[in-house]
């Protein structure tokens, strides 16, 4: 009812879209292994969207009642496509409620964590220990001015960690957004992170101790699936949202090198990257956009052409196409706009150690400490966490710290091989003002790369 | 006054100490693409903030639009005791601050006046202009009962010129048509300027606009917080107050007290704010405070709670002795504006941000030509102890990549490290 008395009120618009959205989550902190709080919350409110000449209309409010749109006289820039609106519904089953597991016990179960890595015999000092739990449902029913209606469910949990290592005098912070998905408890389950976390403790470690300066110069490289699903997300992922390469981020989060792009052909046979919401039990998972048109999966790239980009309601026109159900808000109290949702380096079929097989001499990288990216998505660089050298086919000694830095138009065509095993990473990808921030999977499989410039730090 | 907190407050039932935080925020948002206006937005939020405590035990909810405190209480039982606790200040006053700009609040309601001036710029404009009514309140168990309402509109703009682009950005509590004017020429300016030149790597002089430096002085800020410090998620972590750790002609502060975007009379544990400097003439002053880090410290709360973490309120960098153009008459490179600053350590505080919109080299003081996207790969002790010299002119600024508003000079800066990005 509430929803369509906020249609009926606004039906003088050609597009009228009205969305409940709740948002609930609860938080554990915790520091060197002690609670330092928990926070329950829940966002829930009202929004209504129209397009009137060219101007989208927003407003949102704890209550339908005080939502209220304005008209303005103005050239608009946004244009608006003949859409079919889906009706259905969504959601994620939770094999192991969260409600299964008291707070103590989830309490419990980050402590321990934290009690195996003080007990860790490294050489390196444990300086710092922050873990942040937190489980999260998010609701929405959207109605459309044709009365069709949209219902989403998707629980979500997720872990994360900040750590900061130090040996004489160098000091690493580690930070992990690896572990999240949609679901339940089941999750933890499946997640083995006190034995991942000892083993990348025990490497940062080697590194710190054992580490060696990189050469900077050309060589041959082996980024890992942590590394390609970065790579996934923002070199590619970003830079295919449409309204980015159209402009309309042109102030806040930036643009895209496609604007300037005269060709098809941006990366080797190896490549293909891949934005797919439909993944089971994934973060960034959806069936029906927030614009009522189907989510399916779209390929960006495929065989190292571009064949699709991210596409709304809103921008498909601008492109003489229909859109590809990419529109998302994070909350109530933000309009929907293009959003990645899992974005990935399609596997291909060799294994890792075919892939180093011919290296003579490179750089493996397994993980980063530091990454950034110019607002074309076009210069990049990656510091190296744990990295080593490769020699003569095999993973060799620990490396310092190496800098990949470079443009994505020369990375793409240099992937010549990708292994057969894909992994996916937990992340929020920020984009907007008012700034959203939404769940996302990002990864890959291994990839390898030919003669590109690593520098020293 | 606060009559909906004092309704809650009733509904709280077995805790020994309470605070309710109350944001209401009233924004109306203008956003524009390439001198067209693309989306009209009037967001009204409320936000109930609900510290719930048994003696060191608590619990921090967060209510937006469903007012009901769940029972809480047998959640808190199982909890451990936590290493950090918020400590609600001893005061027992009632408390109101009302500072609303008649100007601001008509365009709240149109901003047809404004749309109007964006759109007569000389080149076209993307960005955004945020107009504000912000009334936060708080109710606490020991006898606080406050509100502080104010109004504010700040905005960014990005110029296009072909390949050429430039950014400026303001933030006020006063509303006049000169703020949107000047921020839009300034950006054009930045924009006008259309000729290529190629920088290699290395080190180099630079000058940071107030948009480059009030993004690095938020993520300072950030670290000043006393919760930072104490996570190791700080450059702070390794001085004490007392230190020197930057030049001596750079004082950082955080300043509630003045009539700025952001600023705010009581913090969340009802300790009245003050104005502070973070780093007093490149001597480390304090870290931000709330009471319990405060205690831990052996220091006094700042008035800078948030509940467990310390939040700076709106920042401010102390001016120079010397003109703007002073500072560009010898050979630099001027970073009109900058993106995605990212660190990998937050201890040694190493970072690299990529250049955008007009950075400009200047040799002998002429304009050799903009460089593109240069990427600054340096540190950021390096950066505030290599300050050569800051501009008498001050701009007050807050932008997509520097949320919280600072007033900053032009910084000239020794011996940057430079990559091309």
């Amino acid at each position: 009812m509430d929803l369509e008395n906020v249609i009926k009120r606004f039906d003088t618009y050609n597009y009228l879209e009205a969305r409940f959205h709740k948002n609930d989550s609860l938080s554990i902190f915790l520091m060197d292994g002690q609670l330092l709080g928990v926070t329950k919350e829940t966002y829930s409110g009202y929004s209504v969207r129209a397009y009137d000449k060219g101007i989208l209309y927003f407003a949102s409010s704890t209550t339908p009642e005080n939502l209220e749109l304005k008209k303005v006289e103005s050239n608009g820039w946004e244009e608006l496509g003949e859409e079919e609106t889906t009706s259905g519904k969504y959601t994620v089953n939770q094999r192991k409620t969260f409600d299964s597991l008291p707070i103590d016990e989830k309490i419990k179960y980050l402590k321990d964590i934290y009690t195996r890595m003080k007990q860790l015999d490294i050489k390196s000092k444990l300086l710092n220990f922050n873990m942040y739990y937190v489980e999260s449902t998010e609701d929405k029913r959207i109605m459309f001015k044709d009365g069709s209606i949209v219902e989403g469910n998707v629980p979500r949990i997720g872990i994360y960690y900040s750590l900061v290592m130090k040996y004489m005098d160098k000091t690493v912070t580690v930070w992990s957004d690896e572990y999240g998905g949609s679901g339940g408890l089941e999750w933890l389950d499946r997640w083995n992170i006190g034995e991942e976390l000892e083993n990348k403790i025990r490497e940062v470690d080697n590194v710190l101790t054992k580490g060696k300066s990189p050469k900077e110069g050309k060589t041959d490289i082996v980024l890992s699936s942590m590394l390609a699903g970065i790579m996934a997300h923002e070199s590619v992922g970003h830079p295919f949202e449409a309204d980015r390469v159209l402009g309309r981020e042109a102030a806040q989060a930036g643009m895209s090198y496609l604007r300037d792009l005269n060709t098809k052909k941006i990366g080797s046979e190896a490549v293909s990257v891949i934005d797919d919401p439909t993944l089971p039990n994934s973060n960034g998972f959806f069936q029906i956009d927030d614009e009522g048109i189907k989510a399916r999966p779209k390929y960006l790239i495929k065989n190292g052409e571009v064949t699709e980009l991210l596409q709304d309601r809103f921008s498909s026109p601008k492109y003489n196409t229909k859109s590809n159900g990419s529109a998302r808000a994070m909350s109530y109290n933000r309009e929907p706009i293009i959003r990645m949702s899992n974005t990935f380096f399609q596997p291909g079929n060799m294994t890792f150690d075919e892939l180093l097989e011919d290296i003579k001499e490179g750089i493996y990288f397994k993980s980063y400490m530091e990454w950034n990216i110019d607002d074309m998505r076009l210069g990049e660089r990656y510091v190296g966490l744990e990295a080593y050298e490769i020699k003569n086919g095999e993973i060799g000694d620990p490396l310092l710290f190496p800098v990949l830095e470079g443009k994505t138009t020369e990375f793409l065509p240099s992937i010549d091989a990708a292994d057969n095993e894909i992994h996916f990473y937990a992340g929020l990808c920020g984009k907007g003002d008012p700034d959203q921030a939404v769940p996302v999977w990002l990864g890959g499989p291994d990839l390898r790369l030919r003669n590109v410039r690593v520098k020293v730090m | 006054m606060n009559d909906d907190l004092l309704a809650l407050k009733e509904k709280i039932r077995g805790f020994e100490e309470f605070a309710i935080f109350k944001t209401k925020n009233e924004n109306t948002v203008v956003k524009f693409v390439t001198g067209k206006v693309s989306t009209v937005q009037r967001l009204n939020d409320e936000v109930y903030y609900v510290l719930l405590k048994s003696n060191k035990k608590y619990i921090i909810t967060t209510l937006r639009g469903n007012v009901e405190i769940d029972n809480f209480n047998n959640l808190i039982k199982i909890m451990d005791e936590p290493k950090l606790s918020p400590k609600i200040s001893d005061n027992d006053r009632e408390y109101r601050f009302i500072k609303l700009d008649d100007e601001i609040e008509k365009i709240r309601e149109d901003p047809s006046n404004v749309i109007s001036l964006v759109l007569s710029s000389e080149y076209p404009i993307s960005g955004i202009i945020n107009i504000r009514k912000v009334s936060i309140s708080l109710l606490t168990s020991k006898g606080f009962n406050g509100n502080d309402t104010r109004n504010s509109i700040d905005g960014y703009f990005r110029a296009f010129n072909g390949d050429f682009s430039g950014q400026w950005a303001f933030a006020s509590s006063k509303y006049s048509d000169s703020i949107i004017k000047d921020s839009v020429n300034t950006a054009c300016e930045f924009a006008s300027i259309n000729k290529k030149i190629d920088i290699d790597d290395g080190k180099y002089d630079v000058v940071l606009s107030p948009l480059v430096f009030g993004n690095l002085m938020n993520y300072l800020a950030g670290m000043s917080s006393g919760l930072s410090i104490m996570m190791g998620e700080s450059i702070f972590a390794k001085y004490k107050p007392g230190n020197k750790i930057a030049n001596e002609k750079f004082t950082f502060s955080d300043v509630p007290k003045e009539d700025r975007p952001s600023a705010l009379e009581f913090d969340q544990e009802a300790t009245f704010t003050r104005n502070k400097k973070i780093i007093d003439h490149g001597v480390y002053n304090t870290p931000l405070l709330n009471n319990e880090i405060a205690e831990i410290m052996n220091l006094e709360t700042t008035g800078n709670a948030g509940w467990i973490s310390p939040t700076p309120w709106t920042l401010d960098v102390e001016q120079g002795t010397i003109s703007k153009d002073s500072l560009l008459s010898g050979n630099v490179i001027m970073f009109n504006n900058n993106w995605y600053t990212r660190f990998q350590n937050y201890v040694e505080g190493n970072f690299s941000t990529v250049g955008r919109d007009a950075v400009v080299v200047y040799k002998n003081g002429n304009i050799e030509g903009v460089a593109g996207r240069l990427r600054i790969a340096d540190s950021l002790n390096n950066i505030i102890g290599n300050i050569e010299e800051l501009s008498k002119e001050r701009y007050l600024v807050k932008w997509w990549d520097a949320p919280l508003p600072v007033l900053s000079p032009y910084v000239l800066i020794k011996d940057v490290k430079i990559t091309k990005a």
